[in-house]
């Protein structure tokens, strides 16, 4: 009879608790004190619950990782100048941005972010405000004053604001930051509002959106000079939020798709993949992260602004019971 | 039956984890409804965040009442803010679902 040392060239381990199962993926041991045997298993992405925010909101700004994030304005039943980081555990409200605003753009990190346009007034801002880690500090104006902006951008000093509402055209305007002006760059193919992106200002995604007359599945890559097509998401539309690292690689959840979808999304430089669902769906969310280790925090349940957070870990690491029959 | 079905306040960090969603179905809705797949984890976790369970007709009741407040306040909203060009975009009229 074959033995496991015979097949694995070592023993199964006795262990009084599980070891650490991503450092010892698809190993059998035995768990003395639960009595059961157990092997390490990597399972599929999932969401799982995060710390509340501290405000909920809507059609806010958000950046950073899984583990250091900002929210920033935003809807709370009237436009909001709140800010709050969040720490991989609990939200934390730090200073106030200096012009209160929904729908602006966001990049960078809790240490070193932007924000860009938005509104009001409706037709839009042009305001820029960076962020220290500790204050906001308002800095040299967008080109366009416009709403609905979307953004990307590793710090307060590479970003790259594009797309965006000028009642009643989507734009297709990209400008990029350099820690001291914004300059207009090559536009978007389509001209569309509110879809989700992320990224670097020499690498990013732009993802789903409103097209009027009708949400879209279109997805734009930029690659520091301009944006080409590349393949589309599954499922239209717009209000989603995203977790993208760069132009290969991102997660997009949330949105209506149509209303108040649970839907994830992840890419990986060629093909968007339907992966697990948020457990509430919400539109109108933000995201940060990557499609590894993501965030999602905020949106809207109609009519209600949401506070709830979720976390995305691909794969998720786990120490299953052996059942044997 | 698939899915059984519970009201429960999400707490936040640890209500639900990455094991919990790779283990049994789970959704969240209005009225912290929540829908949770039938199996011995699913039953698991109400009891560990003490749902109060419901019938699935309990919960979609619960589900429609909360929707119903949604669509009055939306159809008390100010006809320009419901208007497509206004540029709300999350104001649309909520819409009823069944749960799954």
């Amino acid at each position: 009879m074959a033995t496991y040392k015979g097949i694995q060239g070592y023993s199964v381990q006795k262990l009084s608790s599980d070891p650490t199962a991503e450092d010892t993926l698809g190993q059998l041991f035995y768990n003395s004190t639960l009595g059961k045997f157990k092997i390490s298993v990597a399972g599929a992405g999932a969401w799982a619950t995060g710390g509340n925010m501290n405000t909920a909101r809507y059609e806010f700004s958000g950046m950073g990782t899984q583990t250091a994030a900002l929210a920033a304005g935003g809807d709370t039943g009237s436009v909001s100048d709140k800010a709050e980081t969040y720490n991989g555990s609990t939200w934390t409200e730090v200073n106030a941005i200096n012009t209160a605003r929904e729908q602006a753009g966001p990049s960078g990190t809790t240490t070193s972010g932007l924000i860009f346009g938005g509104m009001p007034p409706v037709p839009g801002l042009a305001v820029t405000e960076s962020y220290n880690g500790s204050t906001w500090t308002e800095v040299a104006d967008l080109t366009t004053a416009r709403r609905a902006v979307n953004g990307a951008g590793a710090s307060n000093t590479a970003a790259l604001a594009f797309s965006g509402y000028i009642p009643h055209v989507n734009q297709v305007i990209t400008e990029t930051w350099n820690g001291t002006s914004w300059t207009e760059v090559n536009n978007l193919n389509t001209g569309r509002r509110l879809g989700a992106s992320g990224g670097t200002s020499t690498s990013a995604l732009y993802a789903g959106g409103h097209e009027s007359p009708a949400d879209t599945t279109a997805v734009e890559a930029w690659n520091g000079t301009c944006w080409s097509e590349v393949n589309n998401l599954n499922t239209a539309g717009a209000g989603q939020a995203g977790a993208i690292t760069d132009s290969t690689s991102g997660l997009v959840f949330g949105g209506d798709r149509p209303s108040n979808s649970a839907l994830t999304e992840s890419y990986n430089g060629t093909s968007w993949t339907e992966v697990a669902d948020l457990a509430t769906g919400r539109a109108y969310l933000a995201g940060a992260g990557s499609n590894t280790s993501g965030l999602a925090f905020g949106g809207i349940i109609p009519p209600v602004a949401s506070a709830l957070t979720e976390e995305w870990t691909d794969p998720v690491y786990s120490a299953k019971t052996v059942t044997v029959s | 039956m698939a899915n059984t079905y519970c009201t429960a306040t999400n707490f936040g960090k640890g209500f639900f984890t990455h094991e919990d969603r790779n283990d049994f179905y789970l959704s969240g809705h209005a009225g912290d409804v929540w829908v949770v797949g039938n199996n011995a984890a699913g039953v698991s976790w109400i009891n560990r965040v003490t749902g109060t369970g419901k019938t699935a007709a309990e919960a979609q009741a619960i589900v429609d009442g909360k929707i119903e407040e949604s669509q009055a306040a939306w159809d008390a909203l100010p006809e320009a803010e419901k208007a497509p060009t206004a540029g709300f975009e999350t104001q649309t009229r909520p819409v009823k679902y069944t749960l799954p």
